[in-house]
Parts: C-alpha cells; sequence; structure tokens
C-alpha cells in the first residue's frame, strides 16, 4: 500500500512531535483500558443487585466506587492524549508546510516560471491544513481503538470464549469494508485536491487582476468560468465526501448483525444455564464497545484518504528537482570582487528557454572595470533574459560568463547575487516598512544609511508626505503609489544595498523626466568606481556610457562607443536618424 | 450564520430527507435496548427460544431497513452540504466580483481567496456533520430519555439533569471556541499573504540573497497560527473528556439507585439493564454530539467570515444611465474635483478642473506622483471623487452603469496585468462583442504583430500570470491591444508606451491617430514628444493643474513646462 510509504514521509518533520506521540500513546492506553474495565464493574454491580439484603449494598458500593475511580483517571487520561495529539499535530503541520516553503527557494526559477501561482500556494495552505486535521483524527482515534479492541476482546474471552470468537471472527469484516471504500475515495479526493489548486489559482489570478477585470468589465465571463469549476468541484466533493461516508454506515450494519447474533447465542447460552444474565448485558456492552472501535476505525480511515492525497501532493512537491548544487571555490586576493575592480566577460553565450528556440545565440563582450555598458535593441531581443542568464536565474546552454575571470558557474549563487546590484521594471516588495524595503539588500545598514540613499533619489520628498513616513507599511499593490515612486524606491533600495556591479534593467522607463535626471545624477554618483550595465531605451540614459551593445535578434550586431557607432553607420546610426528625421 | 441558513432553501427536500432518514435509522436502533429486554426477561428467564428466535430476526432486519436509512441519508447529507456550499461559493465570487475598488482593497486579496477556499470548504464540512448528527443524535438521546420515562420515572430524571448540565457545558464552551477559531482564519488569511507575495518575489528575493529571511518571514506567520490553532484545540479537547466523565458519573447514580429501587421492590433488573443500556446509548451520542460542536465552531467562525463578505453594500447603481456607445468619441469634464486615496492624509487631486472635448488628443503631463494616473482612474469609474463632478458626455460618471462605462472607456494601464491563457484571450478578455477582426486590427494597431511574429504560436501563445517568457515592452503593447480592441469612445494611455523604444512608440501612436478609429485620447506620460503630438495637454503639479493648452501655449506660459522641453532636448538625444 503505498498509502502508507507516503505516510511515512511525516516523519522527518516531527521532532518533538513523536514524543508527543509516545506520550499520548500511552494515554491512550491508561484511557482505553480503564475506561474499558467500566461496563465490567458495572455489570458486577448489577449482578450484586440481583440478590436482596443488606451485605448487597456494600459490595454495590466497592463496584461503585471503583467505577468513580476509573471514570476520573480516564477523563484525565483523555484530556490529556487529546492536547498531546493536536499539539504533534500542528507543530507537525507547521514544520511540513515551513519546508515546503523554503523548497520554494531551492527550484530552479524555470518550474516557478511556468507553474500556475495557485499550485504552491493550495499545497502550502488548503493541503497542509487537510494533512493537519487527519492527523489528529488518527491520533485521536487509532491508539485508543487499537488497545480498545485488545482488552475488549480479552475480557470477552474471559466472560465467554465462545461467543467472544464468534465476535472476533465477523468483525475484521468491517475493516476490509472500509479498506475497499478508501481506495474509491482515496481517487475522488485526489481529484478534488487538483480542483481546489486549480481554483485557488484562478481566485489569485482575479484577485491579483482585480483592476483589470473591473475596469474591463468582464466580471460576467470571470464569473461564468468560475462557475464550470465550481460546478466540477461540486460534483467530485459530492463523490468524495459520499463515498467516504459510507463506511460508517457499512461497518455498523456489520456490527448489528455480529450484535444479534451475540444476543442469539448468548440468550441460548443463558437457558442452558452458561451464562449469567448480567454477565450476557456485560457481553452485550462489550460487543459494543469491541465493535465501536472498529467502527471509529474504519471511518478514520476512509476520511484519511483526503489527507493522504494532500500529502501525496505536498510529497511530490518535496520530491522536484532543485537546481544545480552550488560550487563555491575560494577566491584569490588579486581577483577580490569586493574592491569594485571588477569586469564581466560574455564569452560565446548562448540560451534557450524552451530547446530550439534560441533567445541569444553566441554573445561576447566584455566590460572592463569601472566601465558602464548600455545594452539597447528592440523589445523581445533578449536584453532581460541576457541578465537572467548574468544572474543564475537560468544556466546557459553553453559559452561561459566570466567576473574577473571566474566563471560564475564556479562561484556560489549568494556571492555572485551579493556582488551585483540590479533594479528591474517590475517592482516587488516585501510586506513591511519602507525603511526596511530601503535595506532589504543590506539589512543590518543604518537606518540614515537608508534615508541617505533616498535623499540622493528623491524618494525621500514623497515618503515623508506619508501618514507614517519610513515606517509606512508598503505592499507592492498599493494604489495610491504610484509606478514611478516605486521605481525610485526600487532604485533607493539598490543603491543601499551598494553592490559592485550595478545593473539598471528599464530602470527608470516610468519615472518622469525631472525625477529621472535627479536619479541619473545619483545613479553616475553610484556607477562611478563601479562597474555597470545599463538596459534602456532612453538614449539621454546611454549616450554617456563607455560602450553601447546593440542586441538583435539575440546576437550582438554593433558594438561601440555613441561617437563610433554613429561613425559607422550601422544599425544604431540609423535609428538615430529615423528619429531626428 | 443566519445569511448562510437561507442557502438551505434550494436544498429543502435533501435537507430534510437527510436527518428524517437518520432518525429512523436511529428509531431502530433505539428499540434493541427493548427487543433485549424483552429476550431476558420474557425469553430467557421463560426458557422460550422461539421467542427468542423470532426476536433476533427482527433485529437483523431492523439491522437491514437502518443500513438502508443510513446510507440514503448520508448521500443527501453529502448532496446538500456540497450543493450548499457550491451556491455559497457561487454568491460569494459574484460578490466579489461586483465589489469597488475601494472596498475590495479593503478586504484584501488574500482574505479574499481564503473565504472562497477554506472558509466555504469548512461551512461544507460543517453542514455535512450537522445534518448526520442534527436528528439521530438529539433524537436519541430525548429518545432514550423518554424511553427511561416509560420503564422508571423516578430514575429518568438523571437523565435530565445529565443532559441539560452537559448542554450548559457545551454552550459556554462554543461561546470561547469561536473567537478562538475566527483568530486562526484571520491567521491563515495572513499565511496566504505571505505566500502570495513571497512567490510573487522570488526573483528579487534571490537578487538580494533574502531567500532565507523570507523563509523565516513565512515561518513566524506560521508559527503564530500554529499557536492559535493549538490553542482553539487545547479548549475544544475538554469537552469530549467532560462528557465521557460526566455521562459515566450519571450511569454509577444510575446503577445506586436503580439498587434501592429493585431492593424495594419498584423496579425489576431487566428494567436496571435497559436503563444502563439506554445511559450507554446516550453516552456514544453525546460524544458525537461533542465532536459535532467543535466542527460546527469551527464552521460557524467560517460562516460568519463569508457574511461579512456577503453584507458589504454594493455600489449603488440606481437609475445607471448609460452613455450612447455608437458615438466614435466621447467628451470629458472635470469640475472643481478632489479626491485623497483611503488612508492618506494628503490629497491626490486638488480642485481640478478641465474639458476634454470629443475626439480630442488631450495630453497629460507631470512629475511621479503628480496625480495623472488618478485623474485617468477617476475617468475609468475605478474610484469616485471626494467632491466635485466628473461628467461624460454630461452625464455625471457616478450616474452611469458600469457596463457602460467598461464599454466606452478603454484604459491601458501602465502596469499590464497577464492572464493565464493565450495572447489572444489576453486581448479580447473574453468579451462577447470583440470578434477576430477586431482582434486583428487591434494587434496591428498597438504594434503586437512583431511580439506574434516571434511566436510560432502566434495569438494561441500561452503566457501564465506572472507573464515571464514576455517582456515589459511585449507586455504594454498587448495591453494596449485590450484597450484598443473594444474600439472605446474614450482611450486612456497611461504612460502605456513607458517600455517600448521610440521607433515603435512612434509607430503605434502613428498608427492610432491615422485609423479610422478616432476615440477620444488621452495620452499620459512623462516625455514631451509623446504628448507633444496631442492637440492640447495639461502640465500637473502636485495634484493641481499648473497649465493646460497647447504645446505651443504651455511652452510660452509655463515655466515648468519650458524647463521640462530644455531638459529633454539637452539630453535631447532621441530614444533608441
Amino acid at each position: 500500500m503505498s498509502e502508507f510509504k507516503t505516510v511515512g514521509r511525516i516523519k522527518p518533520y516531527m521532532k518533538n512531535g513523536l514524543k508527543d506521540v509516545g506520550a499520548s500513546s500511552m494515554c491512550a492506553f491508561v484511557y482505553s483500558a480503564l475506561a474499558m474495565l467500566i461496563p465490567y464493574f458495572a455489570g458486577r454491580a448489577i449482578d450484586v443487585i440481583s440478590t436482596d439484603g443488606f451485605s448487597v449494598n456494600r459490595m454495590l458500593a466497592e463496584n461503585i466506587s471503583i467505577m468513580l475511580v476509573l471514570i476520573v483517571m480516564s477523563s484525565i487520561a483523555q484530556a490529556v492524549l487529546f492536547r498531546l495529539n493536536a499539539r504533534a499535530s500542528y507543530d507537525m503541520v507547521f514544520e511540513l508546510r515551513n519546508a515546503a516553503y523554503s523548497k520554494i527557494g531551492r527550484l530552479p526559477m524555470k518550474y516557478l516560471d511556468m507553474s500556475q501561482t495557485g499550485y504552491v500556494q493550495s499545497m502550502l495552505i488548503s493541503d497542509c491544513e487537510t494533512v493537519g486535521d487527519g492527523m489528529i483524527l488518527f491520533l485521536n482515534q487509532f491508539v485508543s481503538g487499537i488497545v480498545s479492541i485488545v482488552f475488549t476482546l480479552g475480557i470477552m474471552l474471559f466472560i465467554s470464549w465462545r461467543i467472544a470468537l464468534f465476535v472476533l471472527i465477523f468483525t475484521p469484516v468491517s475493516f476490509i469494508v472500509s479498506y475497499l471504500i478508501a481506495q474509491g475515495s482515496f481517487k475522488s479526493f485526489k481529484k478534488q485536491a487538483d480542483i481546489r489548486s486549480r481554483q485557488t489559482s484562478f481566485l489569485s489570478e482575479m484577485t491579483t487582476n482585480f483592476r483589470e477585470c473591473y475596469s474591463y468589465g468582464i466580471t460576467g465571463n470571470k464569473c461564468t468560468e468560475f462557475d464550470e469549476l465550481n460546478r466540477q468541484f461540486r460534483k467530485t466533493s459530492t463523490k468524495a465526501v459520499f463515498l467516504s461516508s459510507v463506511s460508517n454506515p457499512t461497518t455498523r450494519f456489520v456490527n448489528a448483525l455480529i450484535y444479534a447474533g451475540v444476543v442469539f447465542t448468548g440468550a441460548a447460552s443463558c437457558i442452558a444455564g452458561g451464562l449469567t444474565v448480567g454477565a450476557l448485558s456485560s457481553l452485550l456492552a462489550y460487543a459494543n464497545q469491541f465493535m465501536k472501535p472498529f467502527n471509529d476505525l474504519s471511518s478514520v480511515y476512509t476520511e484519511l484518504s483526503d489527507s493522504v492525497a494532500c500529502l501525496d501532493r505536498i510529497v511530490d512537491f518535496l520530491d522536484s528537482a532543485e537546481e544545480e548544487q552550488d560550487i563555491d571555490e575560494p577566491v584569490q586576493e588579486d581577483s577580490d570582487l569586493s574592491s569594485g575592480n571588477v569586469s564581466i566577460e560574455f564569452r560565446d553565450v548562448s540560451f534557450s528557454y524552451v530547446p530550439g528556440k534560441p533567445v541569444l545565440k553566441h554573445i561576447s563582450f566584455t566590460v572592463n572595470p569601472n566601465e558602464t555598458f548600455a545594452i539597447v535593441g528592440p523589445t523581445g531581443c533578449g536584453k532581460t533574459t541576457l541578465i537572467n542568464v548574468l544572474m543564475r536565474f537560468y544556466d546557459l546552454d553553453s559559452g561561459d560568463i566570466l567576473i574577473n575571470g571566474i566563471s560564475i558557474r564556479r562561484m556560489s549563487r549568494n556571492r555572485l547575487r551579493h556582488y551585483i546590484g540590479i533594479v528591474t521594471q517590475d517592482t516587488w516588495f516585501e510586506d513591511g516598512r519602507i525603511i526596511d524595503n530601503l535595506k532589504f539588500g543590506r539589512p543590518e545598514a543604518a537606518d540614515d544609511v537608508a534615508v541617505a540613499g533616498a535623499v540622493r533619489t528623491g524618494a525621500d520628498s514623497f515618503i515623508r508626505r506619508l501618514p507614517s513616513k519610513y515606517m509606512e507599511n508598503l505592499d507592492s499593490d498599493r494604489e495610491d503609489i504610484s509606478e514611478g515612486q516605486k521605481q525610485l524606491l526600487s532604485i533607493t533600495r539598490a543603491i543601499v544595498s551598494d553592490p559592485s556591479v550595478m545593473i539598471l534593467d528599464e530602470a527608470t522607463s516610468s519615472v518622469d523626466l525631472v525625477t529621472e535626471i535627479k536619479i541619473s545624477k545619483a545613479v553616475r554618483e553610484l556607477l562611478n568606481g563601479r562597474t555597470g550595465i545599463i538596459i534602456a531605451h532612453r538614449l539621454s540614459t546611454i549616450v554617456d556610457c563607455d560602450k553601447i551593445v546593440v542586441l538583435k535578434d539575440g546576437a550582438v550586431s554593433e558594438i561601440g562607443s555613441h561617437g563610433e557607432l554613429i561613425q559607422k553607420g550601422g544599425f544604431y546610426s540609423k535609428l538615430y536618424e529615423s528619429y531626428t528625421c | 450564520m443566519k445569511t448562510t441558513l437561507k442557502y438551505f432553501r434550494n436544498y429543502r427536500v435533501q435537507s430534510v430527507l437527510s436527518p428524517v432518514f437518520k432518525l429512523s435509522e436511529a428509531c431502530f436502533e433505539l428499540t434493541v435496548p427493548i427487543i433485549v429486554a424483552r429476550i431476558i426477561d420474557t425469553g430467557i428467564n421463560a426458557g422460550n427460544s422461539d421467542y427468542i428466535a423470532k426476536h433476533v430476526v427482527i433485529l437483523g432486519l431492523f439491522a437491514v431497513t437502518g443500513y438502508i436509512s443510513a446510507i440514503l441519508a448520508q448521500y443527501f447529507a453529502a448532496y446538500s452540504a456540497c450543493g450548499i456550499s457550491s451556491d455559497i461559493r457561487a454568491e460569494l465570487f459574484r460578490k466579489v466580483e461586483d465589489l469597488s475598488v475601494t472596498d475590495y482593497e479593503k478586504l484584501g486579496a488574500s482574505g479574499i481567496i481564503t473565504s472562497l477556499t477554506s472558509d466555504v470548504n469548512q461551512i461544507s464540512s460543517g453542514i455535512n456533520l450537522f445534518l448526520r448528527l442534527l436528528l439521530r443524535s438529539p433524537f436519541i438521546v430525548i429518545g432514550a430519555t423518554v424511553m427511561a420515562f416509560t420503564v422508571s420515572p423516578t430514575l429518568a430524571l438523571i437523565f435530565v439533569v445529565t443532559v441539560a448540565a452537559l448542554s450548559i457545558i457545551v454552550a459556554l464552551n462554543m461561546k470561547r471556541a469561536v473567537p478562538l477559531y475566527s483568530k486562526t482564519r484571520t491567521g491563515l488569511d495572513r499565511l496566504v499573504s505571505a505566500a502570495h507575495n513571497g512567490l510573487a518575489g522570488v526573483r528579487v528575493i534571490r537578487s538580494y540573497n533574502r531567500s532565507e529571511d523570507d523563509a523565516k518571514h513565512f515561518r513566524d506567520e506560521s508559527e503564530s497560527l500554529c499557536g492559535n490553532q493549538i490553542n482553539a484545540a487545547f479548549l475544544s479537547g475538554w469537552l469530549n473528556p467532560i462528557t465521557f466523565a460526566v455521562v459515566n458519573l450519571a450511569i454509577c447514580a444510575l446503577i445506586y439507585s436503580g439498587a434501592i429501587n429493585v431492593s424495594s421492590g419498584s423496579l425489576t433488573q431487566g428494567q436496571v439493564v435497559a436503563l444502563y443500556n439506554y445511559m450507554s446509548q446516550i453516552l456514544i451520542e453525546l460524544i458525537k454530539l461533542a465532536n459535532l460542536i467543535v466542527s460546527v465552531s469551527r464552521a460557524i467562525a467560517c460562516a460568519d467570515r463569508v457574511e461579512s463578505i456577503l453584507a458589504i453594500e454594493p455600489e449603488r447603481h440606481s437609475d445607471a444611465k448609460t452613455l450612447d456607445s455608437a458615438k466614435a468619441a466621447h467628451s470629458v469634464s472635470f469640475r472643481d474635483v478632489s479626491f485623497t486615496y483611503q488612508g492618506n492624509s494628503e490629497s491626490s487631486l486638488s480642485n481640478i478642473s478641465f474639458d476634454i472635448a470629443e475626439g480630442e488628443r488631450f495630453g497629460i503631463i507631470g512629475s511621479t506622483g503628480s496625480g495623472k494616473s488618478t485623474v485617468a482612474s477617476l475617468i475609468a469609474g475605478l474610484y469616485h471623487a471626494d467632491s466635485g463632478m466628473i461628467a461624460i458626455d454630461g452625464v455625471p460618471v457616478d450616474g452611469i452603469s458600469r457596463k457602460s462605462i467598461t464599454g466606452c472607456v478603454g484604459y491601458s494601464f501602465q502596469k499590464t496585468r497577464i492572464f493565464s491563457g493565450s495572447i489572444g484571450d489576453n486581448i479580447s478578455l473574453g468579451r462577447s462583442n470583440i470578434n477576430v477582426c477586431d482582434i486583428d486590427d487591434a494587434v496591428r494597431m498597438s504594434c503586437t504583430d512583431d511580439v506574434i511574429r516571434g511566436k510560432s504560436e502566434g495569438l494561441g501563445y500561452k503566457v501564465e500570470s506572472n507573464g515571464s517568457g514576455l517582456s515589459g515592452g511585449q507586455k504594454q503593447r498587448i495591453g494596449i491591444a485590450r484597450a484598443v480592441a473594444g474600439r472605446p469612445g474614450i482611450l486612456i494611455l497611461d504612460d502605456s508606451t513607458s517600455a517600448l523604444d521610440s521607433v515603435t512608440e512612434h509607430r503605434l501612436l502613428g498608427n492610432l491617430l491615422n485609423s479610422g478609429y478616432k476615440p477620444t485620447v488621452i495620452v499620459i506620460s512623462q516625455k514631451i514628444g509623446t504628448v507633444s503630438i496631442c492637440d492640447r495637454i495639461v502640465l500637473m503639479d502636485d495634484g493641481r493643474i499648473d497649465c493646460i493648452g497647447t504645446h505651443e501655449q504651455l511652452l510660452r506660459e509655463s515655466e515648468k513646462y519650458r524647463y521640462l522641453c530644455s531638459l529633454q532636448k539637452r539630453s535631447e538625444v532621441p530614444d533608441v
């Protein structure tokens, strides 16, 4: 049963949990053992009632006192066991969830770019929740159930072995029935989890793109799409829920038949004189008690199929292939990257996102230390892809990129990215205060450094107009902060992180000319003494660069300074001309 | 909770049938102790085997009918629970889609997602359990108590006291449990938000080597949720043991009093056994009820959250007017309009007034944060002005129906959001009034044809909502195609060409202006070059209008404008 293998994968996430489970198992043992003795003593008390006489009361009192003690102790044991199980389960879910989230950081960018947003989210939230609920259910019932079964069987055998055997033979039938039902409902639950994931993706997208939906009035269409998803979910869950709920009545039915059998054989024994009425009533109570845990266990087993289906998905995710391991070779003195004398060489770089559709074709050029290069070209020609491979978000198909002569493949990604600061077109911020966001690249920096950076870029003025100023909570979707202002914050963040290499990918596209000039000054100061790569459309930004690389269709078509390229009379100069004409 | 109950209406039949069948199953079960008592008193004590055999067969038959009832009950319960929660989910989705932008921002994306997925699922489980145990457990408890009265009225009082005591305990427990569960739901919201944000920012997080910190942030939220869940579970964890203890104590009392009654001759041993059996049955059902209460408490907390969303007032659409969508272009006027974003202390727009004539090409320029996009948002009806009036074709925007505005105003956002699907889908967005020709025209006009040429699947090229595989400029062009495809009478380009190179931008604007499609165009840009093609330009500064007029007029009258031009001229190197 592959389900057991899946369940076994929980173990690494149960560090303290195993102790809790051990303790709760002992409590469950105590609880079941004591609870089960209660009907026994009740039966003895009832037997005492049949005879009259003064001495009866003392025996009766004895039995009842024993019952009282058993009741108190077993209740306490049960309370403790529930607490331990809750803690063990929620702690396990906590660890599992975190493991899944940390996994995201190790997955290749390709996986994340290709997957539906809702898939990971649904798994982190809903699937983990279902696994936790299943675990609590299981723990609360399983050990006490097993103990119950064993002890009850023992007592029944003690009272009347013939009848006990009768019960023992037929009761496992209910377990087999519930196993079969569980197999059927497992498939339905898996399907349900898949649809739930698609639903989450859809909803995620709708809420993120809410303004688009609102302004284009497509909410009606979205409702229709959602209705379809909803309908599918309803169909699958009705089936799954129904199937899993069928096992309980089925096992109860089997139990009822067995009970009737016990009544028959027990009554016959009573008539024949082999059994007292009190013993029969005890036996009946125990027969119920014996079958009850089978009943509970089998319905738990089927409801567990939902949890196991979800766990399957989580385990698949945790098993996904990770990014190639980093090799981190020690750096020699003379090529210390932090001094700011960094050269970047692109050597015959080729790359394709999809095999057979190359985006970068044999790119070669070198940015010398302290030089600033500009990369220009029509949109979609591969400029951002160049950055993707430089930052090792994606690995090259062939060729190499060398930083100060060291291949980027021979240093850890962390170290590579530590030395390169990047500002992209899309702005994203962590859910936190502005000041923390500005220090995102260098969290150990003092607040003043961040504020100084904001003053240099001009972000300071609009930050001070916000209600909480630097303590204002930022999130990427805020509408009252314009795109341009967000980009200012993004640039400030990069400046504060003080990198050796600065890459600006269309960093000022949303910013107005006045602000851009202010930033350009700051950026120029920043690039002084650093190596830089700028991707931009505005010639004002790139004309001062040391060299301009023109990319066309993924290959380098021209390279040189502004003056040189104009003189050459190639593609670049034609673009320049076409504007001025 | 109350609003949720109204969804039962469509499932009246099934919601009634389920408990009824459960009830009939319970009835059959309740007769078992009586039959056993008869077997003991009449069959065993009189040695009558036939009597015993007959009654055992009756037990068997009752078991079969009970089973069939139970299966039917489970089916109807599953059908109702899944159906009702499905209806709630659909209604909730419609409500979310009908929200105003301000209300949406107040609720937050993660709250909406959690409600639509997790909360509704909890409601479903709650309803399912509720229907299955609604009539059965209380019926067995009450039924057993009634049966006990028929056996011995005095001893039956013990039953009544027990049930009453437990009801009080359960009520107290629920009162404290529901708020705790609400807390866990809020914690879940925050977790969804943290996950969503972390996934969206993967690139930036990795670039700044903050993956571990991001995971730690998630861990902290996760830990907080875990703590709340454990607290809630600890509280609920008392219910079961207390129920167990109370009922068993009642059994002790029962046996003791029964003994006294038997010794005084007012009760037989068989009757004591019957009473004991009834109490044992009650024990089982009350424990089930206790577990039911726990699940229902969770479901109630979720239902409350769902209801608070459903209770949000929809936008007022009373006597909504419509614009003449046959018109090629519309006029826009702003009269003394002021607007402040919710929660902000400073206003984004202060006393703005201007007119845009039909078919005019109107440019808006200004520094970052001067209020340009806010003007566009107000025209498109995304937000409502705090004071003053905005009118399209003389009709106040607030009084125009959503349908009419969305048909007449095409807003190309600065940051184009991509929907998962094909490029063609992203342009049409499923709008029924857009056919293939419209898409082709839009593609040509917006220079998206370059984008498509590069992809072998053309318009069918599939993209995910994170938009990877498309560069910024490509996304912007798709955004413009999207706006243009519907041939709206007002076209707003909010810095929609910022990621495009000058040649493409030039071509795009040329396409728009020279086509047969002649709407009112509002161009918002940072670049003088872009707005100078407009008939008139307004220069905005800090939420106010600095100057308005033609390019030449502004050059003459506005120092700020001249300064901007000089900046552009200085760096006046064209874009590449």
